[in-house]
């Protein structure tokens, strides 16, 4: 059974270093269960960085990230339980079929109704004719479809997604934004990396603006709009950009 | 726009250069370039400055002559018409092929621009062979020269040839009839030579001193002695043996490149599309070898059946055993090998029965013995790349719920699986032959040197892999800027590393378990004066230690993995 958690992401002062270079500098934020974070950034701003740290593939110079309540660096095995990555580019053995992929994670999660759920997914996401195909006979969307689903396969509770909706068609996109609008709705909790405003403004709950590895600010997207916006009508196109062209400004919290 | 060709070049270089100076900062790094150092000079400069110790050596020097290097540069110009394709291809790269071909550059700048780029490789090819070969009658420099212009001509050549065959392929004469008129023309260029040749010859005498004199004087008579003599102004400088000699030898050579040179630029077909083709053939191909399935880009892959159904609960390690078996394909699974196995094994069970063929059984086991010493060795090195694979997907691997231990040993478990399975058929094909040389065991005596291999060789096959992952996760940024880069220092050196770590393990292995081994063989043999027993538990003790350090080695390289940020490793 699993506990209801308040903040299912709590990340408190996230510093990384390369060398003499700070990708990202005292970040702090929450994602709650049922919120889809949009992680919106310059290039160089620090996003992927930091959403590589939450996935615990990198670790953090300083600060403490907790998953699903648990501390990814003193539990990191029961942290990635609960949750998933879903990388910009799909990443999958060149060798094992779509349902074989689907085999493998759901061992290495020890997802007990793999053998049903699998093929579930592959249904939902459209890839059920190509259950006993290799990567290489996949086109660029159905492979990160079936990367997502991989990613899906074990339930997480949070989500990670760096540019979801590359390389998909425009079916696939829409079939993905209801995929992503509903695991919110069951109680996953998102963050979306990508740098299509219009789709964070559609599938966001909330918004994270960084930029040189610091939040320049974060909030509700309502809030964030309206507290950062130069008129009623501002999109997040024109608020993304006042924040991030404005030299120097002060981080924040909306 | 040539000095953006220049620059590019120039800056690639000099990037890759300053990263590599700038990764010494890191303690690692800068022991592993102190071994490179080490290879450098002891291969390298330490024979450039004893030219004989080089020529003794490798047994070079005298027994090279212009008549032979001229008919082997034939022959490799010659190979090189017989196998071309129809289309001529440049070796440019996916990057340069992507910014290089839509920019405004004449088809001439193209080609200038990649034989300089080749020339570095061939300065560099051109140095290393001199240090191997310094003879005697040359000085260095000299040498030097006389071997660049031998690759010089074979680069020229190549890409000389490569636009002719296109014309001639346009003009109707596609590759299999142009390998039918090269056949056609080699054996009556070889029949006339014999015919011309023949009434010196003695006939056979078995020896290979006349061996050798025939085929040197076949190579001096006409027609062969005519058509080898370009091939002769190509190799004569690096066989001149005083200065005015070489001076004779320079100019003709340096001609005869020209003359390449005005045949190339002068044949200039279009190439971009097959080039641009070949690049990115070549890409995936590197790809693939860096994930350790170097046949994958040789034919189109088919979905492998299973090496066993993966149950759906149950350790995750057997999960990366599966992956790793169907990686390798259907000759690694369990069922194949066992076949694999038996075959062998039965013929040579045959063999022994039989009074006729059960001599060769001494050779087939010696062979087999050799074998196994040269797998259990260099198997390891050479399959190095399927570890390499974790660092493909280690964005994804690292977010399994798994830790470190669990992901190395699983990574593990497959190459030394099938490594075991094949060091233990060698093993038994070895034992068979030597049972029938030295005299056949008792049967529990050969029970027992059966289960102590059975337990010796997977614990020790894993050790030697993970020596290899070892070095890996120490040096990430190594392996993936060698990886991709032209072959140089850099890539030899890291050879260099991880053969020494292997022998390192191997030593370090084998002595513990050796002591362990007689330790429990002397104690057995006190307690129950059984050989066959006495045997067992000394394999079973040696394989007890050598799980022992196993164990340790997956612990220490799972904290390693649990610790390692490529970034960062490639950011400094």
């Amino acid at each position: 059974m699993r506990s209801e958690i308040a903040g299912m992401i709590e990340v408190t002062g996230l510093t990384k270093r390369y060398g003499e270079l700070t990708a990202v500098n005292e970040l702090s934020f929450t994602v709650r269960p049922g919120e889809v974070l949009g992680l919106l950034g310059p290039n160089g701003a620090g996003k992927t960085t930091t959403l590589r740290c939450l996935a615990g593939i990198i670790p953090p110079a300083q600060g403490a990230i907790r998953i699903a309540g648990r501390d990814l660096e003193r539990e990191p095995i029961a942290a990635k339980q609960e949750l998933a990555f879903i990388p910009d580019e799909p990443r999958l053995f060149d060798h094992l079929t779509a349902a074989q992929h689907l085999s493998f994670v759901g061992r290495l999660y020890r997802v007990a109704d793999a053998a049903t759920r699998g093929p579930a997914l592959l249904e939902e996401f459209g890839l059920a004719d190509k259950a006993g195909a290799l990567p290489g006979e996949l086109s660029r969307g159905m492979k990160q479809k079936l990367a997502i689903a991989c990613g899906l396969l074990h339930r997480p509770r949070v989500i990670l997604l760096d540019e979801p909706l590359t390389g998909l068609d425009p079916s696939g996109i829409r079939a993905m934004k209801q995929t992503l609008r509903r695991l919110a709705a069951e109680g996953a909790a998102l963050v979306l990396s990508s740098h299509l405003l219009g789709l964070l403004e559609e599938v966001c709950s909330h918004v994270l603006i960084v930029k040189a590895g610091r939040k320049v600010a974060d909030g509700a997207l309502d809030e964030v709009r309206r507290r950062f916006a130069e008129h009623p009508d501002a999109s997040l196109e024109d608020v993304f950009f006042k924040l991030t062209e404005e030299a120097g400004t002060p981080p924040g919290r909306a | 726009m040539k000095n953006a060709l220049l620059y590019l070049a120039l800056q690639s270089r000099a990037n890759s250069l300053r990263a590599l100076l700038l990764r010494l900062r890191q303690p690692r790094y800068a022991i592993g370039a102190l071994l490179i150092a080490a290879y450098v000079w002891f291969l390298l400069l330490r024979r450039l400055r004893d030219p004989g110790a080089a020529a003794a050596a490798l047994g070079l020097g005298g027994t090279w002559s212009v008549d032979f290097a001229a008919f082997l540069l034939f022959v490799l110009t010659v190979g090189g018409w017989i196998l071309g394709g129809r289309k001529a291809t440049l070796n440019f790269s996916e990057a340069e092929a992507a910014w290089l071909f839509p920019a405004p550059l004449s088809r001439r700048t193209l080609v200038h621009f990649k034989l300089l780029q080749l020339q570095l490789g061939i300065l560099f090819s051109a140095l290393v062979l001199t240090a191997l070969s310094s003879g005697e009658g040359t000085a260095r420099i000299p040498r030097f020269g006389g071997i660049w212009i031998v690759l010089s001509f074979l680069q020229l050549h190549g890409v000389a040839g490569a636009f002719t065959r296109e014309r001639l392929a346009a003009l109707g004469l596609d590759p299999f009839r142009r390998r039918i008129a090269i056949g056609v023309l080699l054996l009556g260029l070889t029949l006339a030579t014999w015919l011309s040749a023949r009434a010196g010859f003695a006939g056979p005498s078995g020896l290979l001193a006349d061996f050798v004199a025939l085929l040197s004087t076949l190579l001096a008579t006409p027609p062969l002695g005519w058509v080898l003599a370009p091939f002769r102004l190509a190799v004569a400088p690096m066989h001149a043996a005083s200065g005015s000699e070489l001076f004779r030898a320079w100019l003709p050579a340096l001609a005869l490149l020209a003359a390449h040179y005005v045949w190339a630029m002068r044949a200039i077909v279009g190439f971009e599309e097959a080039s641009a083709a070949q690049a990115e053939k070549r890409a995936i191909a590197v790809r693939a070898m860096r994930g350790g399935q170097r046949g994958a880009f040789l034919r189109p892959r088919k979905a492998q059946s299973e090496p066993f159904a993966l149950a759906p609960q149950g350790r995750p390690e057997i999960a990366f055993l599966w992956q790793r078996l169907i990686a390798a394909g259907a000759w690694a699974f369990p069922r194949s090998l066992l076949t694999a196995a038996a075959i062998p094994i039965g013929v040579a069970a045959w063999l022994r029965g039989s009074a006729e063929w059960a001599p060769s059984l001494g050779i087939v086991s010696f062979v087999a013995a050799i074998i196994a010493a040269q797998l259990l060795l260099l198997g390891p090195v050479l399959a190095r790349g399927s570890l390499a694979q974790l660092f493909e997907r280690i964005d994804v691997v690292k977010t399994y719920p798994l830790n470190g231990w669990q992901v190395v040993l699983g990574e593990l478990l497959g190459p030394s699986a099938i490594l075991s399975a094949l060091e233990l058929t060698l093993l038994s094909l070895a034992a068979l032959g030597a049972g029938r040389v030295l005299g056949d065991p008792e049967p529990t005596l050969a029970l027992a040197g059966w289960i102590a291999a059975m337990a010796l060789v997977p614990p020790f096959a894993g050790l030697l892999f993970g020596a290899q992952l070892g070095v890996l996760l120490a040096l990430p940024a190594w392996f993936r800027a060698g990886a991709s880069a032209t072959p140089g220092l850099e890539q030899m050196g890291q050879q260099l590393v991880f053969m020494f770590v292997s022998l390192l393990v191997f030593i370090g292995a084998i002595l513990p378990a050796g002591l362990a081994a007689a330790l429990a063989y002397f104690v057995a043999q006190a307690l129950t004066g059984s050989l066959a027993v006495s045997i067992t538990c000394a394999g079973l003790a040696g394989a007890a230690e050598l799980s022992v350090m196993f164990a340790a080695m997956v612990w220490w390289l799972g904290r390693r993995f649990d610790r390692l940020d490529l970034a960062l490793d490639l950011a400094h």
